[in-house]
């Protein structure tokens, strides 16, 4: 599955297109009583753990969008945008979406 | 016995904080030289690329600030004007972003980045509205 966030595939043509695909994964967006984290809000730095957490949690939307795509029988996504938005109770939800079209 | 603590946790967040923000200023100046050469815009939406071949990469980083600067803050949200104590840490962080999606690409082979993307979201630690960390996710199509 090819992605880009631009509207076509760089060095292919697009056959069809497949309509909207999405996926979205909920984190929340309170580091807690993480003890790590509070030092570091004291000194400054990279949150490294939460870096983490947060890729992972992208990867998990980037993966739903794909499977979401697959289903249509795609097999790739352009314009490819991402969206944060808070939900209350400190979660965010990590939203990806794009086009899903045939290449060849 | 709190106001001690206190200053102490913010002279404490003073030292350590520049001294860690020197360090990644540096680093970033290093780590940036690596890859200079990989061109990168925010255009390219509309364009059709031939005789390459492209994937989407994207990088992120999230930042907190130190217990001094956030102090500031505190204070300037006051009176009002530029939070100049955030403006150095958005900066940071959209500077590692960046470099990150850009180091993702050189490994990939890429000769250049087009459309790139910025996201920037906030962070709170310890049931905190307000405590000064930042996420900033790049994306961008990768041409290789």
């Amino acid at each position: 599955m090819e992605l880009s966030n631009i509207e076509s595939i760089p060095g292919k043509q697009i056959e069809s297109y497949f309509g909207i695909v999405q996926g979205s994964s909920v984190r929340s967006k309170h580091v807690g009583r993480d003890f790590a984290a509070g030092l570091k809000n004291i000194f400054g730095g990279e949150l490294k753990g939460y870096t983490e957490l947060l890729n992972e949690s992208r990867e998990e939307a980037v993966q739903r969008m794909i499977a979401h795509a697959k289903n249509k029988g795609a097999n790739a996504i352009v314009n490819v945008r991402f969206s944060t938005s808070s939900i209350a109770a400190g979660a965010a939800e990590i939203f990806a979406y794009g086009t899903a079209v045939k290449v060849i | 016995m709190g106001l001690i603590f206190f200053i102490t946790i913010l002279v404490l967040g003073y030292f350590v904080g520049r001294y860690l923000e020197n360090k990644h200023l540096k680093q970033l100046l290093i780590q940036e030289r690596e890859v200079q050469h990989l061109a990168w815009r925010n255009t390219g939406l509309k364009e059709d690329f031939k005789d390459c071949s492209g994937t989407l990469v994207y990088g992120s980083v999230v930042i907190a600030q130190d217990a001094f600067k956030n102090f500031l803050a505190g204070l300037i949200n006051i009176f009002g004007g530029r939070i100049t104590s955030y403006e150095s840490l958005l900066e940071r962080a959209r500077r590692e972003a960046i470099l990150r999606a850009r180091q993702k690409a050189m490994q990939l082979g890429a000769k250049q980045l087009v459309n790139l993307r910025l996201e920037t979201s906030t962070i709170s630690i310890n049931n905190q509205n307000s405590s000064g960390a930042v996420e900033v996710f790049c994306y961008a199509t990768a041409l290789i």
